[in-house]
């Protein structure tokens, strides 16, 4: 027997109770009871005690299963539905979802989609959750992963796949969402700050590769998107606090995948950041000393990522616009990607050259595409261009074909302040302005030689001789007057002379045998004036081939 | 036929000296003492019908979290797997193991539910003073009263498996909010089993001889 039934156990110890059994002692001594009664005593009666207590305990379980009931009720969370393109390790009733490793509720149901194009993962969240479930939460499902960047989700090899969260406050509030196939790379509690690059090609980066700063991680590539003209590629990167401090309005991204190899005098040198970078890709950020001030980074700024550290120092991609030089010498050395120089300051490069015949006057002249930023040349933001580098070009600047390196034969268009210049201006034509330009200006060595040249051959040579010629001939006229003249005086002045005069005669005679054009002096001094001329041409035609193929004079003539 | 042709008089048995003592009739409600040792001494199970109907009410509300929580917590290899009772009886009987899932569906599932159904129902038939087949509803009462402490097989099996399988990572098994449940429903229909008196079973009819024979 058990339950609360002490009603009344100090009964024995009560004096009513003594009293109690006296009478019933009393009764027994009376013998007036029928003999049954006698034999048997008569239980004591008690007064009753408090009404039972065995209610408290349906109250108990009833309290505890109300207070469970409003616990479950509280703690039952919206019914959310997340899509995904396959269940692969989800499981109905076993899948968690999961926030920093917490559970946040339970998947509860897998179907496919109406049209079985993805499957559809019911899920039951927390009540804590709800306030954090907005078109701008994510979801993705964590399975062990082995990549180059390393090998995440580990620990689910045993413990099974489970869905994780990123909850966000932002945005509409939302049941129904779209699971992510790749887990993002930035969840939004870390604290750091989104940038935009702007890249030509995407290289080999990809999402979730590392973002470095002097070779330390710093960051990650959250994601890439193809421009909306298509003409470059979009990078976003995620630098995490405190080091998103360290991006100012003058820092500048490159490219750091793969491998950077140098040769040098002291043997090949391998820059490669880690292994990782090497296979994931990366993007290195550095924020050089430069003469502007690095200020905050304006929201909407978007940063060039240029392909390697050494493309960083060549000018910044800001405002970009094309012109057309017109060049009538040889551009030979001169192609696409060449810089474009104001005394020695990259401004520019070189886009296109060509062949192109003037309509009009059937002139062959050679077009030069070239990309500059007017800025770098000192244009003010939002100063007309055009009206500005025509104030420039009257001060005499022009656009020359320099030759940078004598040895490769490398050449770039220079621009330059000439005085003296012929007066011109741009021409606003279609498709791209023309700048005028100016002869191009030799290199020192080049200019040399060719001024020497030119120096041999201002010589008149040709006109020396024909001179000495010309000379010699009036020498023989004048011997054959003063023949003529002691011919006449021969008989009359001086007969004893005649002899004499007849022996200068024949020696004069001799003389110009030996001086006529055909003497072997005359032959020989007229082949030695072709010798030089030959001389002078065959300079002439070695500064020209050295103008065109300078290495020759390290190499020798190759054909 | 006939039940119980013999009328038992107002008398009452002391529990602890087994002492037969006349109760007296005129207060039938009145808690009594045994004159010979002091004991109380009830005619009948004292408040029989109110405090199994409280612990029946109490087992069934408590049976409702018993089922819906899980009782316990395996975890294998990092694989954690929370089991309610019905979701384990369900997972020995897809895995093929079905005579005990059928042992433990009817230790852990009928048993307790017609434990309650039938105690409800005898504290009901009492109640309307019913004479319907007595010495069946005796049997039933008897059977549940033996039956009873079956149903804590579950939770043993919780216990013994807690106490075993503590292998850290590898496996463990931990107890869920629903065994607490559980095992408070069983021990809640013993008490409720324990607390029925069966001889209000035959008091109607032998009222109604008594009467018969008075008159």
């Amino acid at each position: 027997m058990s339950g609360p039934d002490d009603d009344g156990r100090d009964g024995p110890r009560s004096g009513r109770d003594e009293d109690r059994r006296g009478e019933a002692r009393s009764d027994r001594r009376s013998g007036v009871t029928v003999v049954e009664n006698a034999m048997m005593p008569e239980a004591l009666v008690r007064a009753r005690a408090m009404p039972s207590v065995v209610w408290l305990i349906p109250l108990v379980a009833a309290f505890v299963g109300l207070y469970l009931a409003y616990w479950a009720w509280t703690q039952t969370g919206p019914t959310i539905t997340i899509r995904f393109e396959s269940a692969e390790g989800v499981e109905a009733g076993r899948t968690m979802l999961k926030y920093k490793d917490v559970k946040v509720g339970l998947v509860e149901a897998v179907g496919l989609d109406e049209d079985l194009s993805g499957v559809v993962v019911t899920a039951s969240v927390v009540n804590d959750l709800a306030g954090y479930l907005t078109d701008q939460t994510r979801f993705w499902v964590v399975r062990a992963q082995v990549s180059a960047g390393g090998i995440t989700g580990l620990e689910t090899v045993f413990s099974g796949a489970y869905i994780a969260v990123d909850p966000s406050k932002e945005g509409r509030s939302a049941r129904a969402f779209d699971g992510l196939e790749k887990p993002p790379v930035v969840t939004s509690g870390k604290p750091g700050k989104y940038f935009r690059l702007r890249a030509d090609e995407l290289g080999s980066i990809e999402v979730g590769a590392p973002v470095y700063y002097r070779w330390l991680q710093v960051g990650r590539v959250a994601g890439y998107e193809l421009s909306e003209s298509g003409d470059s590629v979009e990078v976003q990167v995620f630098v995490e606090a405190p080091h998103d401090e360290r991006v100012r309005s003058t820092t500048r991204f490159w490219n750091a995948s793969g491998l950077d190899a140098t040769v040098r005098a002291d043997g090949l040198e391998i820059d490669t950041p880690s292994l990782a970078a090497f296979l994931l890709g990366g993007v290195a950020f550095e924020t050089p000393a430069t003469v502007s001030v690095a200020g905050e980074v304006p929201p909407d700024m978007v940063f060039e990522l240029y392909p390697n550290k050494q493309a960083t120092k060549r000018p910044r991609s800001k405002g970009r616009s094309r012109y057309l030089l017109y060049f009538d010498e040889s551009v030979a050395g001169l192609g696409a990607g060449a810089p474009v120089e104001f005394r020695g300051i990259p401004i520019g490069e070189v886009e296109d050259v060509d062949l192109a015949v003037d309509p009009d006057s059937g002139e062959i002249r050679i077009p030069v595409v070239i990309e500059i930023e007017p800025e770098r040349l000192g244009l003010a933001k939002g100063e007309d261009e055009l009206a500005y580098l025509g104030r420039q070009v009257e001060r005499g600047l022009r656009a020359r074909i320099a030759t940078d390196n004598l040895l490769t034969g490398q050449r770039s268009i220079g621009f330059d302040f000439l005085d003296g210049a012929a007066k011109a201006e741009i021409l606003n034509a279609a498709p791209y302005p023309v700048l005028p330009t100016a002869s191009g200006s030799f290199d020192a060595i080049t200019e040399r030689v060719a001024r020497i040249v030119e120096k041999v051959d201002r010589v008149p040579i040709e006109s020396i001789g024909e001179n000495l010629d010309a000379s010699l001939a009036r020498l023989s006229d004048v011997l054959v007057e003063v023949q003529q003249l002691a011919g006449t005086t021969h008989r009359e002045v001086l007969p004893g002379i005649v002899s004499s005069l007849e022996k200068l005669e024949s020696t004069l005679e001799s003389a110009d045998g030996l001086i006529a054009p055909d003497s072997a002096l005359a032959q020989e001094l007229e082949r030695l004036v072709s010798d030089l001329a030959e001389a002078a041409r065959s300079l002439r035609l070695l500064s020209e081939r050295l103008e065109t193929h300078p290495e020759e004079l390290l190499r020798g003539r190759r054909d | 036929m006939r039940y119980s042709p013999l009328v038992g008089g107002p008398h009452a048995q002391c529990p602890v000296c087994r002492l037969v003592m006349k109760a007296p009739e005129e207060r039938p409600d009145a808690p009594l003492g045994c004159p010979r040792c002091g004991a109380s001494v009830h005619r009948r199970k004292p408040e029989s019908l109110a405090r199994t109907t409280a612990y029946l009410v109490a087992a069934l509300i408590c049976y409702v979290p018993a089922n819906l929580y899980p009782i316990m917590r395996s975890t294998s290899l990092g694989r954690a797997q929370e089991d309610t009772i019905v979701s384990g009886v369900a997972y020995l009987y897809h895995s093929g193991m079905w005579p005990l899932g059928t042992i433990v569906l009817i230790a852990s599932v009928v048993v307790p539910i017609a434990k309650i159904v039938s105690l409800g129902g005898l504290v009901a038939s009492v109640r309307r003073r019913s004479r319907w087949r007595p010495r069946d509803r005796a049997a039933t009462y008897r059977i549940v009263e033996l039956v009873g402490r079956w149903s804590m097989v579950d939770v043993y099996v919780v216990t013994i498996l807690v106490a075993l399988v503590h292998l850290g990572t590898l496996a463990n098994v931990e107890v869920m909010f629903g065994a607490v449940f559980f095992a408070a429903v069983v021990v809640l229909t013993i008490l409720a089993a324990e607390s029925f008196d069966p001889r209000l079973i035959w008091d109607v009819l032998e009222e109604e001889e008594g009467r018969d024979v008075r008159t």
